[in-house]
């Protein structure tokens, strides 16, 4: 059996409108084969956040790869049971309200109460284990505090090393300035990640953010196709349009998937340490575990015009587990992808 | 282990001689990138296949995945209906230029022989050696916990382990075999242990016969006594009572005239094992029904036919004759010193530890001789203990083999291959004259092994290949833990069950002995049956409880997938079906596993056959969706090729409402309308059926699964056979002869624990 | 039927019970066996079923406070201030991962481990190119042999193994993994099964001795003579191990711990040289009958539980993937074909009917328990029966939300009389942590726990 594309586990905030496009960036690149997205959780301690990421995954439902059962079931969604992120944002709120013209609502979810969200270090080594060894990248868009849960737990750091090649995490801060928001929020658990996470860290540094931006008019042109969509509803809601979006979390995702493509430069080894205050400092050293990106400015225009390609593209309809093509079928026999509850 | 050889239902290779020396991109290429990546390409990958990297020659290596695409491709699942084929001739271009390909790739591999942990003795290993080392009957099966198989055989090393509870089971067979075997404890008092049909404690399985289940602790004699009811059949000259344990008539005797009443007695001692029996006690030759229950209003004056009412055992009592285990283990008087007693230990060690022993070992087990004295026993206890711990030995519950040194690759020694045969053909310890040539290391000497094989297939121990091998390839084994619902199959009783396992079991050892060529296990002109069995099959003109060799007239049956205990255990308790059975003839007989189906897929409601639509047209629409055909295509046309055989294996032309339909067409475009026409299809795959065999005798006999430097191996004994004519013994000696059996690969081995390893040990 | 000496005593002797379950002063016995002990011990079983249930009818729609129970549960109902009724816990080493199909499987395979059991690579016991060789089975230690190690030591046995359906005879258990997985619930480790005792008569030799009619000095004699033997082998295999390959010498390590033990549980019989008096007859066989022979089972599990044989049991009610028939509840159909029900309700009605049978043989048995008094408890009270299976949905063959059943509060430990549903992907060895703790075992982790269960203590 051929090695899979690498398998992506998602750990966001929503904090911010880019986190949903950083998202929607990472299905879009699993509908590519790129890669494979096993598992999104939420370090928010916020059920409604839990159900935007399920209706988002839902809504790309088609192209979600993450199987760990015989019949191709998925993980349900990780939510934080306790953190510093608790608020409702009206992104992730307001996409829930949208009702269709028939008075149905625009999207399903099957997540009612927080039972119905996983345990997060239950669900993140429960994806891992589906994975080939090594062949798994983590993406943290938000606060250290899951990922330092699972740190936290039992022999976790040998599953880590065994199954994850990298981890890609968007805090700290590369440049003077204050400390950037995600390690603000938590400065124990950041600290804590920096000290013993096992693989190698790429961090994208808060002085990568508002160099570029996502396009309002992409939001207003590329998106026809669709009557209601999960991603466009929070955008709308997150601003008055038209407004051009940060982008920050999306470096993360982009890089994780496509290291070698040159989107960004990276520094040289070393190691970053966090201070008190949650200010980080890194220091160059040959044997140092993490790095950083470096903002490109030649780039600029490939990479807005990848985010806005990847994060309009449709969803790709994936033929349900081992069913031939949709134009060689009668339709009674497409199946409907997996309902990931049961 | 993939399937390689001729195509399931192509030919392969063959049809390519002659033509220009295809390349990669001429015989595979074409079709990979016109037909296949149609579904299986990397945005839909179909069934988990994603073809891209299988466009270049170097994919090649990856030999598990190119099997699987070949076996689809051969057995003409794919590409599946619906999607334009390419020419035949095509396909059989592909298969044969990769088939080649690995060919050659396996001739490369440096041949190994793999290795074979330390193995237990299974539970029947056990039963088989106990009775030959002592002539005591112990039924392990009935005391030990289960063999975990692996493999399909229970004789893996790697899965028979070893728990306390076995080791507690060891030591009380211990006791009770050796005190069985010598007889120097004192009888326990008797007990009388009485059953009555009142009580359901003895059941009725004949019009005048009734059995029961008991078991004994001793083996001893004991007095059976039957109480009758009913008025004796009025025979001249009387019918006669019998009385059988396990089904063998014990004793018999002319009825008893009536006595007063309507009671009668019969009262006879017979010599019975230790362990559980079933009683039967009868009359003689009585063949009719059990009456069902309360059948129509009892005429009083109407005979009542004569039933046991109660059976009672009473003993045990000292047996009258010497037992043979006693002179088999006491070659001298134990009472005429130790010198004696030296000599039995010696020999006992010797055919217990399968080799010759040392002073020192002997030595130890003169220790219990004495212990037992100063406790005050007698000299035969004393061996009797000796004896004891001996069968508690690791030497003797395990066997061993001495390891090549540091991982090197050598010929095992003569008495190990004497052990590996004998347990392979015996499935029991070496006799004398297998233990004396090892000793002498004469048995590897070709025509020395091969003139024991012979031997050892003449003697009726062989009959453990029917039990063992037959038993768990065939999966009768599975007879004893599947119900037939006997509302569904009124016919259905223990003895057809019998009747089932003694047909096939003589079958196979039919061909075994007389050396018949394997085809004969897919279609036969004979069969073994006995009354009940013929009536079962329809067969006329057999009488009597006795089995005896059939010539089969007409072509309803045939081979072992006609006969009951195959087509048995492929059926569900209240139904056939079509996949079970056609699952079962591609994992036993074609020797291709169809994968596990997906949990949860849309499948054909196989329950409501006979009552809705006919299963045809629901396997039809089942199959309509290319992903079920995938597989089904085959597996389920096989099945149908049994159709005709209801759950139980009678003949059918009718299932519930609607009329059998045992036609298929295969996916190779043959097709047949009878269970006869779709045996001679499947003679036609005799290569592949011929390999699905040397795969299972090879794993049996090694006690290991097979691995890729097996290949060779198999292939090497199928081609031998195929020399041979497909004779059933040629491929038993080929596994023989195969450097698997008579190597080993050694381990590397660390002796961080005591060095000083005694010299006497070492050297054997 | 039988008229032995010793089973006329027996008879008369239950009559004059009135058959109170066949039980009889037991509790006053209990102290006798164990001299100055007095604190009642808590015990401790593992009750497998296969094939999950029909969870439409096993979960309740609500959780806290237990009302009224579900279909399948409905004979629970005596007992729901004594039981926990725990949702969503998963074994996720029951799920394919990489390993493709065999649900069943892993499903018993690694139930009381928490681990993924290894699928047999085809070319695994051949060993690698150095001959090393690679282990055909290996699943983990279980929770109750972590517990059995711990306080074994107190009981004449560690622990006890149960089981009740023969193994399938022949043929692939369930797509190529070693049969090993669904013939055993408990593991001592990694590659060694405790094969469960599934004759009620072996099991009855097992606990109360198969050497009633011994004199005292024949029994002291046989012990004596069996220590020696084991002496003897243990030297026999000691020697024998320095000619051999690592993989060879582990099969010898598995024979010498299992000597050691059995020499530990002789001393044991020598300590307290006491025959307990089970009070019921020695069965006569394997009754075919599902409930009667649960029935010979579990009265004896019981027994054992009474008289402090043991603390720790594991109970195989059937193999997972059994395609058992219930025709004594008019189910002809197999087990498992019928649980591929796709959705067709009479199929469905079926399963429901052979889980409902299950759970009602079950409450039989607790009855029992609960029937008899410890000090101001009851033994039920002394006890945590876990009851579940390592599948949940077996048409779909899931591993998430595993039908799981606690009875007895384990000695006040357990705040029993709840539904508590857990957040999805709990790892059921969550629980096993928490029961371990209640039998006085302290342990971080076990298997692919992530922590304890809240919630659950009183």
């Amino acid at each position: 059996m051929e090695k899979p594309a690498v398998g992506i586990v998602l750990d966001t905030a929503l904090s911010r409108i880019d986190d949903v496009l950083a998202m929607a960036l990472l299905y879009g690149l699993d509908g590519k084969k790129e890669e494979r997205l096993v598992s999104v959780s939420v370090c928010r301690a916020n059920l409604k956040a839990a159900i935007y990421s399920d209706v988002v995954g839902r809504f790309y439902a088609g192209a979600v790869s993450g199987a760990i059962g015989f019949g191709g079931r998925t993980l349900p969604v990780g939510l934080a049971d306790s953190g510093p992120l608790k608020d409702d944002l009206p992104f992730f709120t307001q996409p829930l309200t949208h009702m269709m013209l028939d008075g149905k609502p625009a999207y399903n979810s099957d997540i009612k109460t927080d039972l119905d969200t996983a345990e997060i270090v239950a669900v993140v080594r429960n994806a891992l284990t589906a994975q080939w060894d090594g062949n798994t990248i983590i993406v943290v868009n938000g606060p250290a505090t899951n990922i330092a849960r699972v740190l936290a737990t039992g022999n976790s750091k040998d599953w880590i090393q065994r199954k994850v090649s990298l981890l890609v995490f968007a805090g700290g801060r590369f440049a003077s300035g204050p400390a950037d928001e995600n390690i603000k929020a938590d400065v124990a658990s950041a600290r804590k990640l920096f000290a013993e996470w096992p693989t190698p860290i790429v961090v994208c540094g808060a002085e990568m953010d508002g160099l570029v931006s996502y396009p309002g008019s992409s939001i207003e042109n590329d998106f026809a196709w669709s009557t209601a969509h999960p991603v466009v509803d929070a955008y709308r809601a997150a601003g008055k349009m038209p407004y051009d979006a940060p982008v920050w979390a999306m470096h993360a995702g982009l890089y994780a998937v496509r290291p070698k493509e040159n989107y960004f430069k990276v520094s040289d080894a070393g190691t970053v340490s966090v201070l008190e205050d949650g200010r980080t400092t890194f220091t160059p050293s040959a044997n140092g575990k993490h790095r950083h990106l470096i903002f490109d400015p030649s780039q600029k225009d490939r990479i807005v015009k990848t985010y806005t390609e990847l994060v309009s593209a449709k969803p790709v309809e994936k033929p349900a587990r081992l069913f031939p093509p949709k134009n060689q079928q009668k339709p009674e026999d497409v199946k409907k992808p997996e309902d990931p509850k049961k | 282990m993939k399937l390689r050889g001729l195509g399931l239902f192509a030919a392969g290779a063959s049809l390519m001689s002659g033509a220009t020396a295809p390349t990669f991109d001429s015989a595979v290429k074409p079709i990979l990138s016109n037909t296949c990546s149609a579904c299986h390409n990397d945005r839909l990958a179909s069934g988990g296949l994603n073809l891209k990297p299988f466009q270049t020659v170097d994919s090649l290596s990856n030999r598990e995945q190119w099997d699987d695409i070949l076996q689809k491709l051969r057995g003409g699942e794919m590409p599946p209906k619906g999607i334009p084929r390419p020419s035949q001739t095509d396909i059989d271009a592909l298969i044969g230029y990769v088939q080649g390909e690995f060919e050659k790739a396996d001739r490369a591999i440096k041949p190994d022989p793999g290795r074979v942990v330390a193995r237990r003795l299974n539970r029947n290993e056990y039963t088989n050696t106990i009775r030959d080392l002592l002539g005591v009957t112990f039924r392990a099966d009935k005391d030990f916990p289960t063999d975990d198989s692996s493999y399909g055989f229970d004789n893996i090393g790697e899965a028979l382990t070893v728990s306390p509870v076995l080791i507690e089971k060891y030591l009380a067979a211990a006791e009770k075999i050796s005190s069985a075997a010598i007889g120097a404890d004192p009888l326990p008092k008797p007990l009388l242990w009485e059953g009555r049909r009142s009580d359901r404690a003895i059941r009725r399985v004949k019009l005048n016969t009734a059995e029961t289940t008991h078991r004994l602790d001793v083996g001893a004699e004991y007095d059976l006594r039957i109480v009758f009811t009913g008025d004796p059949p009025k025979t001249t000259p009387p019918a006669t009572f019998g009385l059988w344990v396990d089904g063998n008539l014990l004793a018999s005797k002319p009825l008893s005239p009536p006595v007063a009443g309507r009671e009668q007695t019969e009262q006879v001692r017979v010599y019975v094992e230790a362990g559980d029996h079933v009683f039967r006690a009868g009359l003689v030759g009585d063949n009719a029904p059990v009456p069902p229950p309360g059948g129509g209003p009892p005429d009083p004056k109407a005979p009542k036919p004569l039933v046991p009412d109660s059976i009672s055992i009473n003993g045990p009592y000292p047996a009258k004759v010497e037992r043979a285990s006693r002179k088999k283990v006491l070659i001298c008087d134990p009472n005429s010193g130790t010198a004696c007693v030296d000599r039995i230990l010696t020999q006992l060690a010797t055919r217990a530890f399968r080799r010759p022993v040392t002073k020192a070992e002997v030595a130890q087990l003169m220790k219990f001789y004495q212990l037992a004295r100063q406790q005050g026993q007698n000299a035969d206890q004393g061996v009797q203990l000796a004896l004891q711990a001996v069968l508690v030995s690791p030497e003797f519950l395990f066997r061993v083999e001495r390891e090549p040194a540091n991982g090197s690759i050598k010929r095992i020694s003569d008495l190990d291959l004497a052990s590996r045969l004998s347990y392979f053909l015996w499935n029991s310890m070496p006799d004398e004259h297998l233990l004396s040539l090892a000793e002498s290391n004469k048995l590897h000497n070709p025509e020395t092994l091969d003139a024991e094989v012979t031997r050892m297939l003449a003697d009726s121990k062989s009959s453990a290949l029917a039990e063992n091998f037959a038993g768990q390839w065939l999966e009768m084994r599975n007879l004893d833990v599947i119900h037939p619902d006997p509302q569904k199959f009124p016919t259905w009783s223990p003895d057809l069950r019998d009747a089932f396992k003694t047909e096939t079991r003589m079958f196979f050892e039919y061909v075994l002995r007389e050396n018949r060529p394997v085809s004969d296990f897919i279609d036969a002109h004979y069969t073994f049956a006995n009354q009940l069995l013929a009536k079962h099959y329809g067969i006329p003109d057999v009488k009597g409880d006795e089995f005896r060799r059939v010539e089969l007239k007409g072509d309803q049956r045939g081979g072992i997938l006609s006969q009951g205990s195959v087509l048995t255990v492929s059926s569900y308790p209240t139904r056939t079906s079509v996949v079970l059975r056609g699952k079962y003839v591609l994992e036993n007989i074609l020797g291709t596993p169809p994968p596990p189906p997906p949990p949860d897929v849309p499948a054909l409601d196989e329950a409501a056959v006979g009552t809705s639509a006919s299963l045809r047209k629901q396997m039809e629409a089942h199959r309509a969706s290319a992903v079920c055909a995938s597989c089904h295509s085959k597996m389920d046309v096989l099945g149908f090729g049994l159709e005709n055989y209801d759950a139980i294996g009678a003949w059918r032309t009718q299932d519930g409402k609607f009329p059998v339909d045992a036609t298929g067409t295969l996916p190779n475009g043959k097709s047949f309308a009878t269970p006869a026409e779709f045996r001679h299809l499947l003679l036609a795959n005799l290569p592949e059926f011929e390999h699905c065999l040397s795969q299972k005798m090879l794993t049996y006999a090694l006690g290991r699964g097979l691995g890729p430097s097996d290949r060779i191996t198999v292939s090497e004994i199928d081609r031998k056979v195929i020399q041979s004519e497909y004779r059933f013994q040629a491929l038993i000696r080929e596994v023989v002869r195969s450097m698997p059996f008579q190597m080993q690969h050694g381990e590397i081995i660390s002796r961080q624990n005591d060095p000083n390893r005694p010299k006497e040990v070492a050297s054997k | 039927m039988t008229i032995t000496r010793k089973a006329l005593q027996r008879r008369t002797f239950l009559r004059g019970m009135g058959v109170a379950m066949g039980l009889p002063l037991l509790d006053a016995m209990v102290p006798a066996l164990y001299g100055k002990e007095i604190e009642t011990p808590v015990r401790m079983a593992y009750v497998y079923v296969p094939i999950g249930a029909i969870m439409d009818h096993w979960n309740p729609s609500y959780t806290g406070q237990l009302r009224e129970l579900p279909r399948i549960l409905k004979p629970m109902e005596p007992f729901r201030e004594n039981m926990l009724l725990l949702g969503n816990l998963t074994h996720n080493g029951g799920r394919a991962l990489l390993d493709g199909g065999g649900d069943h499987a892993r499903a018993t395979g690694g139930y009381l481990s928490g681990v993924q059991p290894k699928k047999i690579a085809e070319d695994s016991s051949y060993g690698d190119r150095n001959g090393k060789s690679v282990a055909a089975i290996k699943a983990g230690i279980t929770a109750d042999q972590i517990v059995a190690n711990q306080i074994g030591g107190k009981t004449r046995f560690a622990s006890l193994e149960v089981g009740m359906e023969d193994a399938q005879q022949a043929g692939n258990c369930d797509s190529g993994y070693s049969c090993s997985y669904t013939n055993n619930l408990a593991w001592k480790s990694d590659s060694q099964p405790l094969p469960p005792t599934l004759d009620p008569r072996a099991l009855f030799e097992r606990l109360f001795g198969d050497d009633g009619d011994l004199s005292l000095q024949a029994r002291d004699r046989r012990n004596l003579y069996r220590r020696s033997i084991l002496d003897y082998v243990t030297e026999d295999s000691k020697k024998l191990e320095t000619r051999l390959g690592p993989s060879d010498r582990s099969k010898l390590d598995q024979y010498l711990t299992s000597v050691r033990e059995v020499e530990l549980r002789i001393q044991q019989n020598e300590k307290h040289n006491q025959q307990v008096d089970p009070g019921m007859e020695k069965p006569g066989g394997t009754p075919g009958d599902f409930a009667e022979h649960f029935k010979l089972q579990s009265d004896m599990i019981t027994i054992a539980f009474q008289a402090d044989l043991t603390r720790t049991v594991t109970f195989l009610v059937g193999r997972e993937g059994s395609n058992r028939p219930y025709r004594e509840i008019n189910v002809p159909e197999g087990h498992h074909n019928l649980t591929h029900h796709r959705n067709n309700p009479e199929m469905i009605e079926k399963v429901a009917q052979i889980n409902c049978y299950h759970i009602r043989t079950f409450a039989a048995w607790m009855e029992k328990m609960q029937s008899h008094k410890e000090g101001d408890r009851t033994l039920l009270d002394n006890s945590m029966i876990c009851y579940g299976s390592g599948i949940s949905d077996g048409n779909k063959h899931t591993h998430e939300d595993l039908p799981t059943m606690i009875l007895g509060s384990g000695g006040g430990f357990l705040k029993t009389g709840r539904r508590i549903v857990y957040r999805r992907e709990t790892p059921i060895c969550n629980l096993y942590l928490t029961m371990m703790e209640a039998m006085g075992v302290q342990r971080e982790t076990f298997g692919d726990a992530t922590g304890h269960l809240p919630e659950l203590t009183a």
